[in-house]
Protein backbone atom coordinates (compact mmCIF):
# COMPACT_ATOMS: atom_id res chain seq x y z
CA UNK A 1 0.00 0.00 0.00
CA UNK A 2 2.82 2.38 0.81
CA UNK A 3 4.23 2.07 -2.68
CA UNK A 4 0.96 3.01 -4.41
CA UNK A 5 1.27 6.45 -5.83
CA UNK A 6 -1.37 9.02 -5.10
CA UNK A 7 -2.51 9.21 -8.71
CA UNK A 8 -2.83 5.44 -8.97
CA UNK A 9 -4.81 5.31 -5.73
CA UNK A 10 -7.19 7.99 -6.97
CA UNK A 11 -7.69 6.06 -10.20
CA UNK A 12 -8.55 2.98 -8.14
CA UNK A 13 -11.10 4.95 -6.13
CA UNK A 14 -12.71 6.35 -9.29
CA UNK A 15 -12.89 2.86 -10.79
CA UNK A 16 -14.54 1.43 -7.68
CA UNK A 17 -16.98 4.33 -7.62
CA UNK A 18 -17.94 3.59 -11.20
CA UNK A 19 -18.44 -0.07 -10.35
CA UNK A 20 -20.65 0.80 -7.38
CA UNK A 21 -22.70 3.13 -9.57
CA UNK A 22 -23.00 0.33 -12.14
CA UNK A 23 -24.20 -2.05 -9.43
CA UNK A 24 -26.83 0.41 -8.29
CA UNK A 25 -28.00 0.94 -11.86
CA UNK A 26 -28.16 -2.80 -12.35
CA UNK A 27 -30.11 -3.27 -9.12
CA UNK A 28 -32.47 -0.49 -10.16
CA UNK A 29 -32.96 -2.14 -13.53
CA UNK A 30 -33.91 -5.38 -11.81
CA UNK A 31 -36.59 -3.50 -9.88
CA UNK A 32 -38.31 -2.32 -13.08
CA UNK A 33 -41.89 -3.46 -13.19
CA UNK A 34 -42.73 -6.29 -15.54
CA UNK A 35 -46.11 -6.05 -17.19
CA UNK A 36 -47.61 -9.40 -18.03
CA UNK A 37 -50.92 -10.71 -19.19
CA UNK A 38 -52.43 -13.97 -18.00
CA UNK A 39 -55.16 -15.67 -20.00
CA UNK A 40 -57.13 -18.73 -19.05
CA UNK A 41 -57.97 -20.50 -22.28
CA UNK A 42 -60.15 -23.50 -22.96
CA UNK A 43 -59.39 -25.68 -25.96
CA UNK A 44 -62.02 -27.85 -27.57
CA UNK A 45 -62.97 -29.42 -30.87
CA UNK A 46 -66.63 -28.61 -30.32
CA UNK A 47 -68.23 -25.40 -31.47
CA UNK A 48 -69.77 -23.65 -28.51
CA UNK A 49 -73.00 -21.78 -28.84
CA UNK A 50 -72.64 -18.03 -28.91
CA UNK A 51 -75.14 -17.95 -26.08
CA UNK A 52 -72.45 -19.25 -23.81
CA UNK A 53 -70.79 -15.86 -24.12
CA UNK A 54 -67.36 -17.29 -24.81
CA UNK A 55 -64.96 -15.33 -26.96
CA UNK A 56 -62.33 -16.97 -29.07
CA UNK A 57 -58.77 -15.90 -28.42
CA UNK A 58 -57.25 -13.58 -31.00
CA UNK A 59 -56.51 -15.07 -34.37
CA UNK A 60 -52.72 -15.03 -34.02
CA UNK A 61 -52.70 -16.87 -30.70
CA UNK A 62 -55.38 -19.27 -31.94
CA UNK A 63 -53.23 -20.14 -34.95
CA UNK A 64 -50.16 -20.68 -32.83
CA UNK A 65 -52.04 -22.89 -30.38
CA UNK A 66 -53.60 -24.89 -33.21
CA UNK A 67 -50.15 -25.54 -34.67
CA UNK A 68 -48.90 -26.96 -31.39
CA UNK A 69 -51.95 -28.67 -29.87
CA UNK A 70 -54.66 -30.90 -31.27
CA UNK A 71 -57.67 -28.73 -30.44
CA UNK A 72 -59.26 -26.58 -33.10
CA UNK A 73 -60.92 -23.81 -31.14
CA UNK A 74 -59.58 -21.89 -28.18
CA UNK A 75 -61.85 -19.76 -26.03
CA UNK A 76 -60.65 -17.08 -23.68
CA UNK A 77 -62.23 -17.62 -20.27
CA UNK A 78 -60.37 -14.86 -18.43
CA UNK A 79 -57.71 -12.28 -19.12
CA UNK A 80 -55.92 -10.54 -16.27
CA UNK A 81 -53.09 -8.03 -16.28
CA UNK A 82 -50.24 -8.90 -13.93
CA UNK A 83 -47.62 -6.33 -12.97
CA UNK A 84 -44.72 -7.59 -10.87
CA UNK A 85 -41.48 -6.28 -9.44
CA UNK A 86 -38.82 -8.05 -7.48
CA UNK A 87 -40.31 -6.56 -4.34
CA UNK A 88 -43.94 -7.15 -5.22
CA UNK A 89 -45.15 -10.62 -6.31
CA UNK A 90 -48.63 -10.79 -7.78
CA UNK A 91 -51.49 -13.22 -7.51
CA UNK A 92 -54.13 -13.39 -10.21
CA UNK A 93 -57.34 -15.37 -9.88
CA UNK A 94 -58.25 -16.60 -13.33
CA UNK A 95 -61.26 -18.69 -12.30
CA UNK A 96 -62.83 -20.17 -9.23
CA UNK A 97 -60.39 -23.07 -9.47
CA UNK A 98 -57.38 -21.44 -11.05
CA UNK A 99 -54.96 -18.95 -9.57
CA UNK A 100 -51.43 -18.01 -10.53
CA UNK A 101 -48.72 -16.46 -8.39
CA UNK A 102 -46.01 -14.58 -10.28
CA UNK A 103 -42.68 -13.48 -8.78
CA UNK A 104 -40.00 -11.48 -10.53
CA UNK A 105 -36.64 -13.03 -9.68
CA UNK A 106 -34.43 -10.87 -11.90
CA UNK A 107 -34.83 -8.31 -14.65
CA UNK A 108 -36.43 -10.76 -17.07
CA UNK A 109 -36.74 -13.86 -14.93
CA UNK A 110 -39.99 -14.85 -13.30
CA UNK A 111 -41.44 -17.68 -11.26
CA UNK A 112 -44.98 -18.76 -12.02
CA UNK A 113 -46.88 -20.95 -9.59
CA UNK A 114 -50.11 -22.47 -10.82
CA UNK A 115 -52.68 -23.30 -8.17
CA UNK A 116 -55.67 -25.48 -8.99
CA UNK A 117 -58.48 -25.87 -6.51
CA UNK A 118 -56.24 -24.47 -3.80
CA UNK A 119 -53.45 -26.95 -4.45
CA UNK A 120 -50.12 -25.97 -6.04
CA UNK A 121 -49.94 -27.84 -9.34
CA UNK A 122 -46.68 -26.71 -10.86
CA UNK A 123 -44.03 -24.05 -10.30
CA UNK A 124 -42.02 -22.89 -13.28
CA UNK A 125 -39.16 -20.41 -13.44
CA UNK A 126 -38.20 -19.00 -16.79
CA UNK A 127 -36.34 -16.26 -18.61
CA UNK A 128 -38.87 -14.12 -20.41
CA UNK A 129 -38.17 -13.81 -24.11
CA UNK A 130 -39.77 -11.27 -26.43
CA UNK A 131 -42.98 -12.45 -28.06
CA UNK A 132 -42.59 -15.88 -26.50
CA UNK A 133 -45.55 -16.72 -24.25
CA UNK A 134 -45.47 -19.33 -21.53
CA UNK A 135 -48.28 -21.81 -22.04
CA UNK A 136 -49.20 -24.09 -19.16
CA UNK A 137 -51.83 -26.63 -20.10
CA UNK A 138 -53.48 -29.84 -19.15
CA UNK A 139 -56.29 -32.24 -20.03
CA UNK A 140 -59.79 -31.29 -19.06
CA UNK A 141 -62.99 -33.28 -19.05
CA UNK A 142 -64.73 -34.37 -22.28
CA UNK A 143 -61.53 -34.42 -24.31
CA UNK A 144 -60.95 -30.73 -23.87
CA UNK A 145 -57.99 -28.87 -22.41
CA UNK A 146 -57.26 -25.82 -20.32
CA UNK A 147 -54.40 -23.43 -20.88
CA UNK A 148 -52.88 -20.59 -18.93
CA UNK A 149 -51.09 -18.29 -21.35
CA UNK A 150 -48.70 -15.76 -19.83
CA UNK A 151 -47.40 -13.09 -22.16
CA UNK A 152 -45.12 -10.13 -21.51
CA UNK A 153 -46.99 -7.04 -22.63
CA UNK A 154 -44.57 -4.24 -21.79
CA UNK A 155 -41.93 -2.96 -19.43
CA UNK A 156 -42.91 0.05 -17.36
CA UNK B 1 64.90 -21.33 -58.03
CA UNK B 2 66.13 -22.49 -54.69
CA UNK B 3 64.27 -22.14 -51.49
CA UNK B 4 67.25 -20.29 -50.04
CA UNK B 5 66.98 -17.67 -52.79
CA UNK B 6 63.25 -17.27 -52.19
CA UNK B 7 63.87 -16.72 -48.46
CA UNK B 8 66.51 -14.12 -49.29
CA UNK B 9 64.04 -12.41 -51.61
CA UNK B 10 61.45 -12.33 -48.81
CA UNK B 11 64.05 -10.90 -46.43
CA UNK B 12 65.03 -8.29 -48.99
CA UNK B 13 61.42 -7.22 -49.47
CA UNK B 14 61.05 -6.91 -45.70
CA UNK B 15 64.23 -4.88 -45.48
CA UNK B 16 65.91 -7.50 -43.39
CA UNK B 17 68.52 -8.71 -45.89
CA UNK B 18 72.22 -8.05 -45.34
CA UNK B 19 74.09 -5.98 -47.94
CA UNK B 20 75.55 -9.15 -49.49
CA UNK B 21 72.19 -10.82 -49.65
CA UNK B 22 70.68 -7.63 -51.09
CA UNK B 23 73.27 -7.54 -53.88
CA UNK B 24 72.68 -11.20 -54.67
CA UNK B 25 68.88 -10.64 -54.82
CA UNK B 26 69.25 -7.58 -57.03
CA UNK B 27 71.47 -9.59 -59.46
CA UNK B 28 68.88 -12.35 -59.56
CA UNK B 29 66.11 -9.83 -60.22
CA UNK B 30 68.06 -8.41 -63.12
CA UNK B 31 68.90 -11.76 -64.69
CA UNK B 32 65.99 -14.02 -63.80
CA UNK B 33 62.57 -13.06 -65.10
CA UNK B 34 60.88 -15.77 -63.02
CA UNK B 35 62.58 -14.45 -59.89
CA UNK B 36 61.46 -10.93 -60.76
CA UNK B 37 57.85 -12.16 -61.20
CA UNK B 38 57.95 -13.83 -57.81
CA UNK B 39 59.26 -10.61 -56.30
CA UNK B 40 56.31 -8.74 -57.83
CA UNK B 41 53.79 -11.19 -56.39
CA UNK B 42 55.41 -10.98 -52.97
CA UNK B 43 55.33 -7.17 -53.09
CA UNK B 44 51.65 -7.21 -54.00
CA UNK B 45 50.84 -9.67 -51.19
CA UNK B 46 52.80 -7.59 -48.72
CA UNK B 47 50.86 -4.50 -49.76
CA UNK B 48 47.47 -6.21 -49.43
CA UNK B 49 48.29 -7.66 -46.04
CA UNK B 50 49.78 -4.47 -44.74
CA UNK B 51 46.69 -2.54 -45.92
CA UNK B 52 44.36 -4.98 -44.19
CA UNK B 53 46.04 -4.97 -40.84
CA UNK B 54 43.82 -3.33 -38.23
CA UNK B 55 45.10 -0.30 -36.55
CA UNK B 56 46.28 -0.75 -33.04
CA UNK B 57 43.43 -0.61 -30.58
CA UNK B 58 43.65 2.60 -28.68
CA UNK B 59 41.48 3.10 -25.58
CA UNK B 60 40.06 6.60 -25.26
CA UNK B 61 41.02 6.61 -21.64
CA UNK B 62 43.26 4.58 -19.40
CA UNK B 63 42.06 1.52 -17.53
CA UNK B 64 42.61 3.23 -14.18
CA UNK B 65 40.65 6.31 -15.20
CA UNK B 66 37.80 4.17 -16.55
CA UNK B 67 37.40 2.21 -13.31
CA UNK B 68 37.78 5.33 -11.20
CA UNK B 69 34.76 6.79 -13.00
CA UNK B 70 32.70 3.72 -12.07
CA UNK B 71 33.83 3.98 -8.46
CA UNK B 72 32.92 7.68 -8.29
CA UNK B 73 29.42 6.97 -9.70
CA UNK B 74 28.84 4.27 -7.07
CA UNK B 75 29.87 6.65 -4.30
CA UNK B 76 27.61 9.39 -5.69
CA UNK B 77 24.60 7.09 -5.71
CA UNK B 78 25.32 5.95 -2.16
CA UNK B 79 25.42 9.58 -1.01
CA UNK B 80 22.00 10.36 -2.54
CA UNK B 81 19.28 10.91 0.11
CA UNK B 82 16.46 8.37 0.47
CA UNK B 83 13.21 9.20 -1.39
CA UNK B 84 11.21 11.80 0.47
CA UNK B 85 8.43 10.50 2.64
CA UNK B 86 4.89 10.81 1.31
CA UNK B 87 3.49 14.27 1.66
CA UNK B 88 1.14 15.14 4.47
CA UNK B 89 -1.62 15.76 1.92
CA UNK B 90 -1.24 12.32 0.41
CA UNK B 91 -1.18 10.67 3.83
CA UNK B 92 -4.36 12.44 4.86
CA UNK B 93 -6.11 11.42 1.67
CA UNK B 94 -4.93 7.86 2.11
CA UNK B 95 -6.38 7.78 5.62
CA UNK B 96 -9.75 8.99 4.31
CA UNK B 97 -9.92 7.13 1.01
CA UNK B 98 -8.76 3.73 2.24
CA UNK B 99 -11.86 3.09 4.40
CA UNK B 100 -14.08 4.78 1.81
CA UNK B 101 -12.73 2.42 -0.81
CA UNK B 102 -13.39 -0.56 1.44
CA UNK B 103 -16.97 0.57 2.08
CA UNK B 104 -17.46 1.23 -1.64
CA UNK B 105 -16.25 -2.26 -2.51
CA UNK B 106 -18.54 -3.80 0.11
CA UNK B 107 -21.48 -1.72 -1.13
CA UNK B 108 -20.75 -2.88 -4.67
CA UNK B 109 -20.85 -6.52 -3.64
CA UNK B 110 -24.08 -6.04 -1.69
CA UNK B 111 -25.75 -3.94 -4.36
CA UNK B 112 -25.17 -6.40 -7.18
CA UNK B 113 -28.41 -8.15 -8.09
CA UNK B 114 -28.85 -11.70 -6.86
CA UNK B 115 -27.79 -14.01 -9.67
CA UNK B 116 -28.42 -17.21 -7.75
CA UNK B 117 -31.73 -17.74 -9.52
CA UNK B 118 -30.45 -17.24 -13.04
CA UNK B 119 -29.93 -20.15 -15.31
CA UNK B 120 -32.03 -22.51 -17.33
CA UNK B 121 -35.78 -22.73 -17.06
CA UNK B 122 -36.88 -24.99 -14.24
CA UNK B 123 -40.13 -26.73 -13.49
CA UNK B 124 -41.23 -28.17 -10.18
CA UNK B 125 -44.11 -30.56 -10.26
CA UNK B 126 -45.90 -30.49 -6.93
CA UNK B 127 -48.52 -33.15 -7.71
CA UNK B 128 -47.07 -36.63 -7.41
CA UNK B 129 -49.80 -38.26 -9.46
CA UNK B 130 -49.12 -36.09 -12.50
CA UNK B 131 -46.42 -35.89 -15.11
CA UNK B 132 -45.08 -32.61 -16.41
CA UNK B 133 -43.78 -32.33 -19.95
CA UNK B 134 -41.83 -29.20 -20.83
CA UNK B 135 -40.88 -28.15 -24.33
CA UNK B 136 -40.26 -25.13 -26.48
CA UNK B 137 -41.96 -24.73 -29.82
CA UNK B 138 -39.43 -23.00 -32.03
CA UNK B 139 -41.86 -22.60 -34.93
CA UNK B 140 -44.58 -21.01 -32.82
CA UNK B 141 -42.18 -19.38 -30.35
CA UNK B 142 -43.79 -20.56 -27.15
CA UNK B 143 -42.67 -22.32 -23.99
CA UNK B 144 -45.06 -25.10 -23.06
CA UNK B 145 -45.61 -26.86 -19.77
CA UNK B 146 -48.04 -29.73 -20.21
CA UNK B 147 -49.46 -31.41 -17.13
CA UNK B 148 -50.69 -34.95 -17.61
CA UNK B 149 -52.44 -36.63 -14.75
CA UNK B 150 -52.09 -40.34 -14.15
CA UNK B 151 -55.08 -40.38 -11.83
CA UNK B 152 -58.53 -39.13 -12.42
CA UNK B 153 -59.56 -36.57 -11.56
CA UNK B 154 -56.56 -34.27 -11.38
CA UNK B 155 -57.03 -30.90 -9.76
CA UNK B 156 -58.77 -29.05 -12.55
CA UNK B 157 -57.68 -25.50 -12.99
CA UNK B 158 -60.20 -24.28 -15.51
CA UNK B 159 -63.33 -26.37 -15.74
CA UNK B 160 -65.27 -23.70 -17.58
CA UNK B 161 -68.84 -23.75 -16.62
CA UNK B 162 -70.57 -23.03 -19.88
CA UNK B 163 -73.83 -22.32 -18.15
CA UNK B 164 -72.48 -19.16 -16.56
CA UNK B 165 -70.97 -16.07 -18.08
CA UNK B 166 -67.20 -16.16 -17.81
CA UNK B 167 -65.28 -13.73 -15.66
CA UNK B 168 -63.66 -11.08 -17.84
CA UNK B 169 -61.36 -8.28 -16.86
CA UNK B 170 -60.06 -6.68 -20.01
CA UNK B 171 -57.71 -3.85 -19.32
CA UNK B 172 -56.02 -3.70 -22.68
Amino acid sequence: MTTISQARFLRLVVLLGALVAGGWVSAFAAAVELKLQAQLVWGTNERVSSEAGLKEVDTALQARLRNVFKWQTYYEITRKPVAVTTAKPQTAKLSDDCTIEVKQLAANRIEVKLIGKGRPVVTHTLELRPATPLVIGGDDKNNTAWFVVITQTDKA
Amino acid sequence: MKLEQELKLQAWLDGEASPDEAREVEQLLANDAHFAALAGELRMSKGILAGSEPEAVKLPESREFYFSKISREIERLERQPAPAARSVWASAWMRILAPVTGVAALTLILSLPDRSNTGVDETENTIKESTVIQFHSTTEKMDVIWIHSDVDPMPDVSSPDLSTKPDRDDNN
